[in-house]
């Protein structure tokens, strides 16, 4: 069964994959495996291109990121294609061959209940992704806006200096939170509303640490002497963050952005497989993976190396690109 | 004569980067003889350190070498790095540009002075070596050195640190000594002590020295020959005088002629200083109107910034001040140059800082065109950002690396709020004022040389039509020759313009050409001030003259003529360990 919100949800995931992509672009133009190549032509995207050379040499040199993006880019074509394709719907029982192998017309096999575990694998892989790729965004987002005001106004004052206390206490006390209990207790009632409450929910307790890393980075570059310049001309602070600090570290929060992914995605499987994730009527790989049989392979091992091959496969594109971009490898300026 | 310590034959050295070869030191020889000072000159990128670093075996592994060193009969290429670390320290040592990091912060300097000598001779015990610590650093004159060799690195200051590298590069009697810029790092009085020092210990050892370095003014009282270097080869080479008054090359004429030089005079018969004078004459020439009857764009009246010293965690107590600013006042009136002239620490970077703020000071006043500044509103006081604008010391780290140099021009303006095709029109403008090609707007700051990023930054400075620029040290981190562009740009606009600058240095030769107002800075006052030739031809202050008599000249002759202070050579040759001096004494005797 193709529903509407799953429809969306997948165009949601390819369209913040190239996104992504496209928001690495305004820093190093030309990344595969972005579709949306910037207009060429004009001298600010010739001379960029120099830099965007070298970093795409940098990165597809590793051979870990050409993988890595190849998986990445059959699973989410698996996500959106093969559930319109395949004969079998994620509920749709088969009694009759319950808990069978592999054969030509259950390509994973079938469980206790008759579930055709590839289409539950694929559909699930489908939410996966959308609350992987959604919650990392959001993550980076609540963590741009605490780490860099706090950064920022950390040397304006006395009253800076306080906002600056607040913000980093607020951090310390998200950061003591016991975030599984609380996840436990929200996720099945919000599940109600929408499966995609998990979003935000898993967002809120997974920002801490980044917040904290780009308030630091923050605090470093507010002592440059372009964002000083760029005081003394009279910039306001928030087109100062926008306009000279967040450019700056950029290259820094995309990594964490891409790595943000795949932690999302073992959050939510982990959160769906001991059941406070995603409910019925909608699956994950977490909940496929909640129906195993032990005695039977065939019902946890492929969703499970599905899930393996996207995280792993996330995390070497985030590994490429920190190698690709790494600002303290010396060499990446041409 | 004798026979070479050093003997260079066509070296070369490349490095593979990503961006393609780098050849830095390219068909490059030359000896140094026992006793004799060679000095290598050249601007940033010409490949003197890399020459020198390869003679000391340190170069990467990356890097590919060809031709030969040859270091007293012995071939520095074949040997390995056991053997090389045999002669490093030993035979020849270095002292390095920055004494902040070239000494180690978690051991006493005494530490580890002794350090290098029981390395080369394990046979010393430790507490000779101690004692020998405590010579040399009484023989580069460090005071109470005994105490001072139990101190760490960080209670020292930078001359001083300076002197501890200097102590033990000659801790082992070495035949070659390579200086790296020891003194870029230092202020212009520290710096001619240092220079002073280094040139007695050399003469006590009778040993050879490279000095590499790219100050023409420091070469000329140290070295016996001089060898230039450009674009990783060498451009020209030979006897000191023969350098600086009968230059062959262009290039080392052009060197020469950028050298800022505080005796204007041209008598000594040296080339140096003569692109400078034309800046003089471009920054003097115009706006014949009495000084008096010009408005006054910025006094500054009485300022204070005291810093307090506080103790404790939770409760804080003032324990002392810092007063960082002391109370000083001047007055800049329009089409101007006064120059703020002090070493570093003396208060001039807090007085712009205060000035840049547009806060009401913690006493004194502060008025830009007559207006005090504490008085501004908010509106008022952003209009004023368009006034008074700041052009920092590093070109590297005032333009925004992320953003293409026609928006950084754009910045100012977007603040005062001009129209998108005003701000076109005038980055063309800006960028033409400058020397640069409109063209060049879509570009990265990247992509452009120091001097051209200065360029930008005085642009950036020139974008609203400022009445007042303030200049910190704006040339310090430029070559010479890129420095004389960057100064003439700065005199010419001046005049055309009729800006006033607030030229803020710690180079009173560099001062001399630009400004026509003086005001020397120390320890938060103002000790002395007035026109410019007045400074320099009559110096009232102690401090001033003292200032003056540092600053080193670029012509050998009258290098020479100056007074120096000599290494401690009893010191050095044991005296302070009394009895035991026999012993104790010079590790080689």
């Amino acid at each position: 069964m193709t529903n509407p919100s799953d429809m969306r949800g997948t165009d949601d995931a390819a369209a913040l994959q190239v996104e992504t992509d496209h928001r690495a672009n305004s820093v190093l133009e030309g990344m595969p495996p972005s579709e949306a190549e910037p207009p060429e032509g004009d001298a600010r995207s010739l001379e960029s291109i120099g830099r965007g050379e070298l970093l795409r040499r940098r990165f597809l040199r590793n051979p870990g990121a050409l993988i890595g993006m190849v998986v990445v880019l059959l699973l989410i074509l698996g996500a959106i294609f093969a559930p319109m394709a395949y004969q079998y719907e994620p509920f749709e029982r088969d009694l009759r061959n319950a808990l069978t192998g592999p054969s030509q017309y259950h390509w994973f096999g079938v469980d206790e209940n008759g579930y055709d575990i590839f289409a539950r694998t694929m559909v699930g892989l489908r939410i996966s992704l959308v609350i992987g790729a959604g919650t990392a965004l959001l993550t980076t987002v609540l963590a741009l806006i605490v780490g860099t005001v706090a950064g920022y106004v950390s040397y304006k004052g006395r009253w800076g200096a306080f906002v600056d206390g607040a913000l980093v206490n607020l951090i310390n006390l998200f950061l003591v939170i016991p975030s599984l209990l609380l996840l436990m207790l929200f996720s099945p009632v919000l599940q109600q509303a929408s499966w995609l409450w998990l979003i935000p929910l898993l967002a809120i307790f997974s920002w801490m640490l980044t917040a904290r890393v780009l308030r630091a980075m923050t605090q470093q570059l507010v002592r440059t002497e372009y964002v000083e310049a760029s005081r003394f001309m009279g910039v306001n602070p928030v087109t100062t963050i926008v306009r000279h600090i967040i450019p700056n570290i950029a290259s820094w929060i995309i990594i964490d952005t891409t790595l943000g992914v795949s932690a999302a995605i073992l959050g939510e499987t982990g959160l769906s497989f001991i059941g406070f994730g995603i409910q019925y009527p909608n699956v994950s790989l977490g909940t496929v993976l909640q129906a195993y049989n032990i005695a039977a392979p065939w019902t946890w091992i492929p969703p499970a190396m599905v899930l393996a091959a996207l995280v792993i496969s996330v995390n070497l594109m985030g590994e490429a690109l920190r190698d690709a971009l790494d600002p303290t490898s010396g060499s990446s300026r041409v | 004569m004798s026979d070479p310590i050093l003997t260079v034959t066509d070296l070369s050295v490349g490095f593979e980067t990503e961006a393609g070869h780098v050849q830095a030191v390219q068909n490059l020889s030359y000896q140094v003889r026992p006793g004799e000072a060679l000095a290598i000159v050249g601007e940033s990128g010409s490949g003197k350190s890399v020459s020198s670093l390869a003679v000391m075996g340190l170069l990467p592994g990356s890097a590919q070498i060809t031709g030969d060193i040859e270091l007293m009969g012995k071939k520095i290429f074949t040997m390995n790095d056991r053997e090389l670390s045999q002669l490093r320290g030993d035979t020849i040592s270095m002292v390095f540009q920055d004494p902040l990091s070239a000494l180690t912060p978690v051991f006493t300097v005494g530490d580890q002075i002794s350090e290098v000598v029981r390395i080369h001779h394990p046979d010393v015990s430790k507490q000779k070596a101690a004692d020998r610590a405590i010579e040399l650093l009484e023989a580069v004159g460090i005071p109470e050195p005994r105490r001072r060799a139990q101190q760490y690195p960080h209670e020292f200051s930078g001359g001083m640190r300076q002197r501890v590298m200097i102590a033990m590069a000659i801790a082992n009697e070495p035949e070659l000594i390579i200086a790296d810029e020891p003194t870029t790092a230092l202020d212009v009085t520290i710096q001619a002590q240092v220079m002073e020092l280094l040139k007695s210990a050399q003469e006590m050892l009778g040993a050879a020295t490279i000095l590499i370095t790219h100050d023409m003014g420091v070469v000329a009282g140290f070295a016996d020959r001089v060898l230039v270097m450009k674009d990783a080869q060498m451009v020209e080479t030979g006897d000191v005088e023969q350098i600086f008054y009968e230059p062959r090359e262009q290039y080392t004429r052009n060197l020469l002629s950028a050298v800022p030089r505080i005796d204007q005079g041209a008598e000594g018969g040296s080339v140096a200083g003569a692109a400078m004078r034309k800046v003089a004459e471009v920054a003097t020439s115009e706006d014949s109107r009495p000084r008096e009857e010009r408005p006054v764009v910025l006094a500054v009246e009485d300022l204070h910034r005291i810093y307090p010293i506080t103790k404790g965690a939770v409760v804080r107590r003032k324990v002392g001040e810092q007063r960082a600013v002391d109370g000083i006042s001047f007055d800049i009136r329009e089409g101007e140059c006064m120059a703020l002239v002090g070493e570093s620490g003396c208060g001039k970077t807090t007085t712009l800082m205060e000035i840049m703020q547009l806060r009401t000071p913690q006493q004194g006043e502060i008025r830009i065109d007559g207006r005090p500044t504490g008085s501004l509103s908010r509106k008022e006081r952003a209009k004023l950002r368009s006034e008074v604008t700041l052009v920092f010391q590093d070109p590297m780290a005032s333009l925004d690396p992320r953003m293409p140099i026609g928006d950084i021009l754009k910045e100012p303006m977007r603040v005062q709020g001009y129209s998108a095709k005003k701000m076109n029109e005038r980055v063309d403008w800006l960028l033409k004022t400058v020397e640069l090609k409109p063209e060049h707007a879509s570009r990265y700051p990247t992509e452009f040389s120091g001097g051209q990023r200065q360029r930008v930054g005085v642009a950036r400075a020139l974008a609203c039509d400022p009445k007042l620029i303030i200049l910190d040290e704006p040339t310090s981190a430029l070559d010479v020759t890129v420095q004389a562009g960057v100064l003439a740009l700065l005199a010419d606009l001046k005049t055309r313009l009729g800006v006033s600058y607030l030229f803020v240095s710690h180079d009173l030769s560099v001062v001399r050409h630009i400004s026509d107002r003086i005001s020397v800075m120390r320890k938060g006052q103002i000790v002395e001030s007035g026109p410019t030739e007045r400074v320099f031809d009559d110096p009232q202050h102690e401090y001033t003259k003292e200032l003056l008599a540092a600053v080193p000249i670029p012509d050998p002759k009258v290098a020479r003529t100056r007074s120096r202070n000599v290494i401690d050579a009893a010191a050095f040759r044991g005296h302070a360990a009394g009895g035991t001096a026999e012993s104790s004494g010079s590790v080689r005797a």
